[in-house]
């Protein structure tokens, strides 16, 4: 009896994980297109604003709204696949735009298939790295006198994470989170970057 | 490590911290009708994209790879240009159309 009981969950279980696998189709993605609700267009843009100083140069001009636009497009085109039941759509399109905003800083511009151009890697291109030198020095002026925030960009630029952070400042959530308000919404007020 | 890790770091961990937001936060920090406009402009990127699936040209799928291809474009009909970068995404997919529509590219 355990042997067929385990059969049968492993098999449901299996039933699971294709029920998860199921993908959007068109008429799908267009209806929850329709229905994105006023906070998660905001948070989606928000993101896609983040994402694209995240990247600095190597959005060949692109801006946020680029981002977003791609990302729905590759989603239609069946590039990008929404599986609604493993994550919702908001979701399913931040997770795109990190992929493609990531695949974006990963690609040497080329201008013509004739004559390609040779092309300096984008890393360690000292344009580019004086340019994201400024704008971070930009920041650490806005606060100049907050050393909590300039605390949280130090670790945040050398990759700690939130569990990290919390535990190396001895911060609860809400200590991180505030200061991530702060940081957030210094950072929004100064503006910069490409925006639509 | 590099001012470009750096960052990419810094800005990553506030886009993530920005998905949290909570419904009243995105509200509260929002431009008045930006949710609107964004709203319609993805409506119409959709909108677009069916129009470019019905016409059945051969344009590479992506807005990245469309960018790249009508660059090739341009220098392959001699055509001068500086940068595209001015150039939205529904730009450059609009002027592929129209070069599709007077015979330019491949049907």
């Amino acid at each position: 009896m355990i042997g067929s009981g385990t059969v049968a969950l492993k098999r449901q279980h299996h039933e699971h994980e294709q029920c998860d696998e199921i993908v959007a189709n068109t008429a799908e993605v267009l209806c929850a297109l329709q229905a994105l609700a006023k906070p998660q267009l905001l948070r989606m843009k928000k993101y896609a604003r983040y994402r694209m100083r995240a990247i600095g140069d190597a959005a060949r001009g692109r801006n946020d709204e680029d981002l977003l636009g791609e990302a729905l497009t590759a989603t239609l085109s069946g590039q990008r696949r929404w599986k609604p039941r493993s994550v919702d759509f908001e979701g399913h399109m931040l997770g795109a735009m990190r992929s493609i905003s990531s695949h974006w800083t990963d690609r040497k511009p080329h201008l013509s298939l004739e004559d390609a151009p040779p092309v300096a890697s984008l890393k360690g291109d000292p344009e580019r790295e004086l340019a994201a030198k400024e704008e971070i020095a930009a920041i650490r002026a806005r606060f100049a006198h907050d050393a909590v925030v300039l605390g949280l960009m130090e670790d945040l630029s050398l990759g700690l994470t939130g569990p990290e952070i919390k535990l190396s400042r001895a911060w609860s959530q809400a200590d991180l989170e505030t200061a991530m308000r702060r940081l957030r919404r210094g950072v929004e007020r100064m503006g910069g970057g490409r925006r639509s | 490590m590099s001012e470009l890790t750096a960052r990419l770091r810094l800005f990553s961990a506030l886009a993530e911290s920005s998905a949290q937001l909570s419904d009243a936060e995105a509200l509260a920090e929002a431009i008045p009708g930006e949710a609107e406009r964004i709203h319609a402009k993805l409506l119409q990127v959709a909108r677009d994209h069916e129009a470019l699936t019905q016409r059945d040209l051969l344009l590479p799928d992506t807005p990245g790879e469309r960018r790249d291809f009508l660059e090739r474009v341009l220098r392959r009909l001699a055509i001068p240009f500086e940068d595209l970068g001015e150039l939205t995404d529904t730009d450059v997919e609009g002027l592929l159309i129209r070069l599709g529509e007077v015979g330019f590219l491949p049907a």
